[in-house]
């Protein structure tokens, strides 16, 4: 490994920064649609939504304290543990991923912004409402209560007629197209617009996740949508998808909510494995082992993720070949997933590790991903998952699954690029305390729980009785929770006194090999004062041949006020054409605002607000595409 | 290995050039392929209860005729020519038969609409009669919908090409009108598969 230096062509950026610019004021902020603006934008609302989960979190081990605590009530505890778990997944995880890897993709792969910038904009104004509307519901007082899977019948017209679970399925809905929209651009991104020399075999690990992971999305948000949509008719119009009464069958909507399902599991892994893999090699001083079978095997998790769904509904009485099937899947999914566990591994072996925090949350992913998995082979087979169906055993492994492969590696990559994000280092004292708080804590509180599922112990029910052999175990799990919020308060204060006074980062604070560094931190609007080019996997280490800090030349003088990129090919990226996006607009937030003004008319019942929402969808679209790309440059 | 671009090679796109595909055209490829896949778990929906029925269609409601929505399929499948020639007609700048294929497109597809609300209005059932019913008007009003954007987008691009905003080398916005459209043709296809030609396959008729 051989570090270059930084051989930055000096450009005049006088004019990139007026072609680049977001206009002063209120009204300018609510325009932008700079990938960083945006990208941080869902990081720092994502990561209000993971301490509003985690405080849910919390008052659900609270009631769980002891033997027939009257803390929460059973009311209180069915909207806490819903609330919990659709907060976590749908606005915390896939948000959060999404709006790192739009922080983050354009500049790992030299481009200057996401080609679709407005459409960018336009999902995080969708995701917010989306969230705001969900959580309305607290202030009507019929809150969602059907968990996070939302089973009819309990979730239908006859057992919940008032609208709490219309909140449920319009929020989740808005935040399932924000996915979808999100992932669309980020594949255009990775296809079209990276840096010329970056052929596939080059591209980041990360980068090939969030690929893998936009085109699941693709594929795994519409089911949901389609049976949201499906239930929102059977509560608001009386047809009967879901009512066996008249034909219909509830069996349909666990079908179609765990094709969406089990999908999203890897959805949310197979990006952080790749943040994991992306950070190693500077933590390691060497690349990462395996990189081709690491690439590959993430692309194996992508399909076979696809027909695992039934496997949570083993106990649903389906016929037992269908079970053998999904069986036998679900352990081979654990072969790819093994791959880049041993990768990480292997390259911990054979590198020189640097101790910073990261590194720790690199390590500590191992642990507790490994951990979940051996117990995710043993619910695998029909046979054990009958006899831990819907106990704390299950609670105990996807806790492992998530909290190992998402939150410890979103931790760890937030603390990795927040010098990115803000041109400041976090403390390493605080972030470690913060660490081993969290990494002590979430093992005290879920450990526990796979002991407590085998001595019975039923998911969901608010309290249970003493003499059961359950008080001391969730004792332990209760007084671990408190210690993983202590160390998500030290994480979160690391950040807000680090924001501004922390030491300053300079550019590249890790001495890392990757492209986002190659630029000042943070980076100007436009990343890139000249295009890059690179010749390697690891470009700020080994650089022959290859500009990775701007190749003077390419594109660094603007035309006019145009915002243009470079656009490759496929394959290959060889530089093809030049390539110009639009500027600033309203127009996202309008269409995001006129489809929540039409699904609140849809839960009041409201035709005559219906008619105006939908007018104005259609009108703010027809508007925003107006203009489209058609500009003809003479 | 050297990788060194020569920027003077590079083309920004210009009048009077043929253009190769724009990044756009593979977003909107991805996103059709999540709206396909909403349309294939509506079918997966109507099959599954299918099955799961010992009856259908369900309590005694006749198969649907195949006749009318048949004459209606053809038309909007033909409809796909005309979008085709305006496509072609911009390509090679000629506005003036672009507007007139447009309109032919939108003509054809109103034929379509009408005789879907035709269709609706003689269905003798309600979408909250039972199962069936739900299904069928819901993956038939899934189609109008589709059917309506792409008039929408028709219209809109209309009024574009009278004011004469695309030339031979922009034309993106015909392009997505024009997707859409074809688009619909496809889901129309599948959706009279699904609820003309699926009962046929019902166990219990067999």
């Amino acid at each position: 490994m051989t570090t270059t230096e930084d051989t930055r062509p000096s450009v005049r950026t006088a004019d990139l920064d007026r072609a680049w610019a977001t206009p002063p004021g209120f009204i300018g902020w609510l325009s932008n649609v700079n990938h960083k603006a945006i990208g941080f934008r869902f990081i720092v609302t994502a990561f209000i939504f993971l301490l509003i989960g985690g405080l849910q979190a919390a008052l659900i081990r609270t009631q769980l304290i002891g033997p027939e605590q009257g803390f929460l009530g059973p009311d209180a505890y069915n909207q806490a543990f819903t609330l919990h778990g659709t907060t976590m997944m749908f606005l915390f995880a896939v948000p959060m991923i999404e709006g790192l890897a739009m922080y983050l993709v354009p500049m790992m792969i030299g481009s200057r912004d996401l080609p679709f910038p407005r459409l960018n904009a336009f999902g995080y104004w969708l995701y917010l409402f989306g969230g705001i509307f969900l959580y309305w519901s607290l202030f009507t007082g019929s809150v969602p209560d059907g968990g996070w899977f939302n089973y009819p019948p309990l979730s239908g017209p006859q057992f919940r007629p008032d609208t709490s679970i219309d909140f449920w399925l319009l929020g989740v809905t808005m935040t399932e197209i924000v996915g979808i929209v999100g992932a669309l651009e980020l594949v255009v991104c990775i296809a079209r617009h990276r840096a010329p020399g970056m052929s596939l075999n080059r591209i980041p690990v990360f980068v090939w996740g969030v690929l893998v992971t936009s085109l699941m999305i693709l594929f795994a948000f519409p089911p949901l949508v389609a049976g949201g949509l499906l239930l929102e008719l059977d509560r608001k119009i009386g047809t009967h998808f879901y009512n066996p009464m008249a034909g219909g069958d509830p069996i349909l909507w666990q079908h179609l909510f765990w094709i969406f399902g089990h999908p999203e599991v890897y959805i949310m892994l197979i990006p952080a494995v790749g943040m994991l893999a992306t950070m190693v090699p500077a933590f390691t001083r060497r690349g990462i082992v395996g990189y081709p079978l690491v690439v590959v095997s993430l692309v194996a998790i992508g399909f076979i993720s696809f027909g695992l769904w039934v496997h949570h509904m083993f106990a649903a009485g389906l016929p037992a070949l269908a079970m053998a099937f999904f069986t036998a899947a679900s352990m081979a999914i654990a072969i790819p997933s093994g791959v880049q566990v041993f990768a990480l591994i292997a390259t911990l072996w054979r590198g020189k590790l640097v101790w910073s925090t990261p590194l720790l949350y690199i390590v500590g992913f191992v642990l507790v991903f490994v951990l979940g998995g051996i117990t995710g082979v043993m619910v695998a087979s029909v046979a054990f998952d009958w006899q831990v169906h819907d106990t704390f055993f299950v609670v105990a492994h996807f806790h492992y699954v998530l909290i190992g492969g998402v939150v410890l590696p979103i931790l760890g990559g937030l603390h990795y690029w927040f010098p990115k994000m803000t041109g400041r280092m976090l403390d390493e004292r605080l972030g470690k305390i913060a660490f081993w708080l969290i990494f002590g804590g979430m093992n005290l509180t879920f450990f526990p729980q796979h002991i407590l599922g085998f001595l019975g112990m039923p998911r969901r029910v608010y309290t249970f009785q003493s003499g059961l052999g359950w008080d001391f175990y969730n004792l332990v799990s209760t007084l671990g929770t408190y210690v993983t919020v202590a160390g998500f308060l030290v994480y979160t204060a690391n950040m807000a006194i680090n924001w501004s006074r922390g030491r300053p980062a300079g550019d590249n604070p890790w001495n890392a090999p990757g492209l986002e560094w190659a630029t000042s931190s943070p980076a100007p609007a436009y990343n890139f004062a000249a295009g890059p080019t690179v010749s390697s996997l690891y470009p700020l280490w080994e650089p022959e041949g290859a500009a990775p800090y701007g190749q003077p030349g390419l594109l660094d003088e603007v035309q006019g006020d145009r915002r243009e990129i470079v656009g490759t090919t496929v394959l290959d990226a060889e530089a093809i054409e030049i390539l110009e996006l639009p500027g600033n607009s309203l127009w996202p937030l309008i269409a995001a605002l006129a489809i929540v003004v039409f699904l609140f008319a849809v839960m009041i019942d409201s035709i005559v607000l219906g008619g105006i929402g939908l007018g104005a969808v259609v009108g703010s679209l027809v508007c925003w595409l107006w203009t489209g790309s058609e500009r003809t440059h003479e | 290995m050297s990788v060194h671009v020569d920027a003077t090679l590079l083309r920004r796109p210009r009048a009077g050039e043929p253009r190769r595909r724009p990044p756009v055209w593979l977003g909107l490829l991805l996103g059709l392929s999540a709206v396909a896949t909403l349309l294939a778990s509506l079918v997966f929906a109507y099959f599954m209860l299918m099955f799961h029925n010992s009856e259908w269609p369900l309590d005694g409601i006749r198969r649907p005729a195949i006749g009318t929505p048949a004459v209606g399929l053809a038309v909007l499948v033909a409809s796909t020519v005309p979008v085709l020639l305006a496509g072609r007609a911009i390509g090679a700048g000629r506005q003036r038969e672009l507007r007139l294929w447009l309109a032919t497109a939108a003509a054809l597809g109103i034929v379509v609409l009408g005789m879907q609300a035709r269709g609706y209005a003689g269905l003798g059932f309600a979408h909250d009669d039972n199962a069936y019913t739900s299904l069928f008007v819901t993956l038939s009003a899934f189609h109008t919908i589709n059917l309506v954007t792409a008039l929408i987008l028709n219209f809109a691009t209309q009024a574009r090409a009278w004011l004469g905003h695309f030339s031979a080398e922009y034309h993106e916005g015909v392009r997505l009108a024009a997707l859409w459209w074809y688009w619909v043709a496809v889901c129309g296809i599948v959706l009279f598969a699904t609820l003309f030609l699926g009962p046929l396959l019902d166990p219990a008729v067999q």
